[in-house]
């Protein structure tokens, strides 16, 4: 059986690395024809944000539309963003992962290591007749969790992601899967960073040659945290405050992070006046680590007592304290001295 | 506002989570993992380089039907040189590199390649990339059907 399919192609780029602004990546779409001996390999030219029909017809053995983007350089390097299998038998599936950085408009959702994400899949074109191929009853899917280690995830090789778990569905419709949190892998879960993948592949009567209809993922971002050195809790600060350290890490890439102080003993909720020299927005594909150093802050203690300083992150999941410390500012002028007179003899 | 949260907590809550894994509603399967298997071959493995004059693009492999020897140079990627789609490289080197439209037959090498092309590729002197439908395309030998002998050639 031959169908004439019109296979819509539509070139995103799917990995920070690539970025659309960045003219050292150039996107390649290939389809590989798998009814063929050997495949063929035809290329389909696409803008980097486009779409254009494909007019060869879907054999029954199906074609294979790999999206590719390749980087420019000493020796070009190629990058698999994305693969599709379409054949005349095959059902139809697709994949959303909705987040609440709803906020993020690049291809890849993205989240944080604690929140959760959703998780909608798509089915149709599945048949249920007895003299049906089996390939056209159910199709799998799977789940693939997969952490970057300490990297941002640009040159990662998702065959060495780890199968988290599978399933059949052999109903045409919309599955929803909720996720509390991530599942990727992590001795520190605040620390996760990853990618979380799912996809659907066709499902054939013996389990092997299984092809990839979809697969879509979400990055993983992990909780950014923060250290305040230079002063101590409890510390009694006099007219000169020591040279304060602010450590944050993995700020989340669309963030604005703040080091904020106030008089008083600590309460969340409390607004302050914010150090000029140590607070960062970014709005970028990863996290950011900085190290702040303020030494001309005295000024803004306006009276001696009890004083706040921490350190707050402002995302699209909501405020967040990252670390703190309390302690006396004393600039009381104390003189010891003796008053005495003098008399002309 | 509130204070973030620590490893504790969420390691507590992956827990929970875990054992209400949304995928146990469905017919949970135990199978071999096909997303190592299917994996595409790399691009580079299944491509030709074209380059020249700073700029290079890729063709899949197969699809080059004729490369002149004094222009076998030009297959090499020129380290530096910018990627550009095919389309793009192509409008840019004319003078050297032609193109030929296939069927889908002849680059499945079910269908013999006419003669007007085997012509071509015998006394061209200029780079010959079969398409189809404008977009490059490897071609495999032709194989003549079973009654007519088993000898490949294009």
């Amino acid at each position: 059986m031959k169908t004439i399919a019109r296979i819509t192609l539509v070139a995103v780029l799917a990995a920070p690395l690539a970025s659309g602004q960045n003219p050292a990546y150039t996107n390649f779409i290939r389809q590989t024809v798998l009814d063929t001996s050997p495949p063929l390999y035809w290329d389909v030219s696409v803008p980097e944000n486009g779409e254009r029909l494909s007019p060869m017809a879907i054999n029954l053995a199906g074609s294979r539309y790999e999206l590719w983007t390749v980087k420019s350089g000493s020796a070009p390097q190629s990058y698999l963003l994305d693969v599709a299998y379409v054949s005349a038998y095959s059902p139809q599936a697709e994949i959303a992962i909705l987040t609440e950085d709803t906020e993020h408009t690049g291809p890849i959702p993205r989240t944080r290591a604690d929140r959760p994400f959703q998780v909608e899949v798509t089915v149709s074109g599945l048949l249920n007749g007895v003299l049906d191929p089996a390939a056209s009853k159910s199709v799998r899917l799977l789940r693939h969790v997969q952490s970057y280690g300490n990297t941002d995830g640009s040159d990662i090789d998702r065959t060495q992601a780890s199968l988290h778990s599978q399933a059949v569905i052999d109903k045409n419709g919309v599955t929803t899967l909720s996720y509390p949190l991530t599942g990727i892998p992590g001795a520190n879960r605040t620390q996760v960073r990853g990618e979380e993948r799912f996809s659907v592949f066709t499902r054939n009567n013996d389990g092997t040659n299984d092809q990839q209809i979809v697969s879509r993922y979400v990055q993983v971002w992990p909780l950014a945290d923060a250290s305040i050195s230079g002063i101590t809790d409890g510390q009694r600060v006099g007219f000169k405050a020591p040279t304060l350290t602010v450590s944050v890490n993995n700020l989340y890439p669309s963030s604005y992070t703040y080091t904020q102080l106030y008089k008083g003993a600590p309460a969340l909720g409390t607004e302050g006046v914010v150090i000029p020299s140590a607070q960062l927005q970014i709005d970028q594909a990863t996290p950011e680590d900085r190290v702040w150093t303020s030494q001309n802050y005295s000024s803004l203690f306006t009276e001696d007592g009890q004083w706040t300083i921490e350190v707050i992150t402002n995302t699209v999941f909501g405020s967040e304290r990252l670390a703190y410390v309390t302690f006396d500012i004393d600039r009381t002028l104390e003189v010891n001295g003796m008053v005495t007179t003098s008399e002309d003899s | 506002m509130r204070d973030t949260v620590t490893h504790e907590q969420l390691s507590q809550r992956l827990r929970m989570s875990e054992q209400s894994d949304p995928m146990k509603e469905l017919q949970v399967i135990e199978e071999e993992d096909p997303a190592k298997a299917a994996q595409p071959e790399d691009l580079m493995a299944t491509s030709e380089v074209l380059s020249f004059n700073g700029i290079a693009t890729l063709v899949p492999k197969g699809s080059v039907l004729k490369m002149p020897a004094n222009l076998k140079n030009r297959t090499n990627y020129q380290a530096g040189a910018r990627l550009v789609p095919w389309n793009e490289f192509f409008a840019l080197n004319r003078g050297w590199i032609t193109t030929t439209e296939v069927t889908f037959e002849q680059a499945a090498g079910r269908e013999a390649l006419s003669d007007a092309l085997r012509k071509q590729i015998d006394e061209g002197f200029q780079v010959i990339v079969a398409t189809l439908r404008q977009g490059p395309i490897s071609v495999n030998p032709y194989t003549p059907p079973e009654e007519g002998g088993t000898t490949a050639s294009r």
